[in-house]
């Protein structure tokens, strides 16, 4: 079904299988338009497989995802689904940016190459427009001073922030967050999620599969609980982690907090 | 036993003209069977299992063949389907085939080193494939692909020796010629393996070069996070 244009991504019945083990079990979401969306579960549920099916870095085995009123991957004429190319769907990935947990960041490449590779492939735009919309971004993260670096020269999290800045060069329609604090050092988590938190706050699309559950109380719109390969539960995050009903969530989030606390040092 | 130098002069010409031989026929080979290698080694790497098995089958094929059946093929063998070549082009054509199976595998590896992230990162961001493998995969496997093909070149070189049993007159070819000519083979054997020892010293010292100066690009602290995805 076409989603209504309030809605920015609407992932439809999609299933996903390794082998014989059904990593997703026809998983449905709707992802209204400048919303932010935290997608939380024990690993192995299958939120990062979700995550990836979004922009086909995992080719999902049934089911659709629209982004924007467009159908991924297929084309829609008369009203039905056409399977198409490998060229499409890398035009439609342009739309979709994508934060990694491992940064992936070229290493060869310099913070301002790695952000301006893609503007001037893809979309075609000049170096100095690139160049001019990359050094904009490199200042909204905070790292203007660090163009010319190489990746190995900068911390974890600067990395991460210069991640961020390489999708947004992009200028997604929506952005997709793959647990991208969880291999950074703890003293440095916050300075991503703040610019994560800035980006919710200008009323960028959001999907972030998070183990940050403050991130999730405090930023996000809408927090999905993911289980054995379905949502098991989703809303508000008022009412999803302070008030779970279901008992896989009410479990999660015991072990999650004890762990947090266990960690906190007083 | 002492060399006859005035002989060994006198044929000079001979010699040196099979050692041009050598190099011509080594840098075809090489020109053609490179970029074919590195399309194999993608194609193996591939999901798509009709980029993938082709590509497989053909490497495991090729590499288990000798060279020098290859070549016969292609030089005895064709005529037979009225396909009848040079002697020099049939050389390039076996020795290509075969060359580029084995680069394949080395280049292979390369590729192979390079994270799996860095292949999603370019996805993600819309890159084409041409321009991942160029930009972004390439520059990263070069460091890791290079020992292991330049010894492999260094065997394909003195490999195209096989080329003179198919009446090239390479290097190989044209000593062993002279050889017969004059009775003489210490002489005209050694004067080749001194050419041999040119040609592959010659790349040898290449890689060194290249190596360095890859070792002084890397050895600013920038591969040491990214490339291993860290």
């Amino acid at each position: 079904m076409i989603p209504p244009g309030d809605v920015m991504v609407r992932i439809e019945k999609i299933a996903k299988s390794y082998g014989a083990l059904q990593v997703l079990k026809g998983v449905s979401l709707d992802v209204p338009r400048g919303a932010a969306v935290a997608i939380i579960g024990p690993s192995g549920s299958g939120k990062t497989t979700l995550l990836r099916t979004v922009n086909h870095l995992e080719p999902p085995d049934g089911g659709v995802v629209w982004v924007d009123g467009a159908p991924l991957g297929h084309e829609l004429a008369d009203g039905r689904l056409r399977r198409g190319g490998e060229r499409l769907l890398r035009r439609q990935r342009a739309d979709i940016g994508m934060v990694f947990q491992q940064f992936n960041l070229f290493p060869h490449f310099t913070a301002l190459q790695n952000i301006i590779e893609a503007p001037m492939a893809v979309r075609g735009l000049t170096r100095a427009a690139a160049t001019e919309r990359a050094m904009a971004l490199l200042d909204q993260v905070g790292l203007a001073d660090k163009a010319q670096s190489f990746p190995g020269q900068l911390s974890g999290g600067q990395q991460q922030r210069v991640a961020i800045a390489r999708a947004l060069a992009m200028q997604p329609k929506v952005m997709l967050f793959d647990e991208v604090t969880s291999a950074l050092d703890p003293e440095l988590v916050d300075e991503v999620l703040g610019t994560m938190r800035g980006l919710a706050q200008s009323g960028m699309t959001m999907l972030v599969v998070t183990h940050e559950m403050d991130f999730a109380r405090d930023v996000a719109d809408l927090v999905v609980f993911m289980d054995q390969g379905e949502i098991v539960e989703q809303g508000p995050p008022g009412e999803v982690l302070r008030a779970p009903r279901h008992p896989r969530l009410q479990s999660f989030l015991r072990r999650v907090l004890r762990r947090r606390d266990d960690e906190a040092p007083e | 036993m002492t060399i006859d130098w005035a002989l060994l002069a006198a044929n000079w010409p001979r010699l040196w003209n099979g050692f041009l031989v050598t190099i011509l026929l080594s840098a075809i080979v090489l020109a053609i069977s490179t970029p074919i290698a590195l399309l194999l080694a993608l194609g193996r790497g591939s999901k798509r299992w009709w980029l993938a098995w082709p590509a497989g089958i053909y490497v495991n094929v090729l590499r288990a063949l000798p060279a020098l059946v290859i070549l016969y093929f292609t030089f005895y063998a064709l005529p037979q389907f009225n396909l009848p070549m040079a002697p020099l082009w049939a050389a390039v054509l076996g020795l290509t085939l075969a060359s580029a199976a084995y680069l394949a595998e080395d280049i292979r590896s390369g590729l192979l080193a390079v994270g799996t992230g860095q292949w999603a990162a370019a996805k993600a961001l819309g890159l084409s494939v041409p321009r991942t493998v160029l930009r972004v995969i390439l520059p990263q496997a070069i460091p890791v692909i290079l020992p292991p093909y330049v010894t492999r070149v260094i065997i394909i070189v003195k490999g195209t020796s096989l080329a003179s049993i198919v009446a090239v007159s390479e290097l190989t070819g044209e000593a062993f010629a002279l050889t017969s000519i004059t009775y003489r083979p210490f002489d005209f054997l050694l004067a080749a393996a001194a050419l041999y020892l040119v040609l592959t010293g010659f790349l040898a010292a290449l890689q060194a070069l290249a190596e360095g100066w890859l070792a002084r690009r890397t050895s600013r602290p920038r591969i040491v996070a990214g490339a291993l995805g860290t």
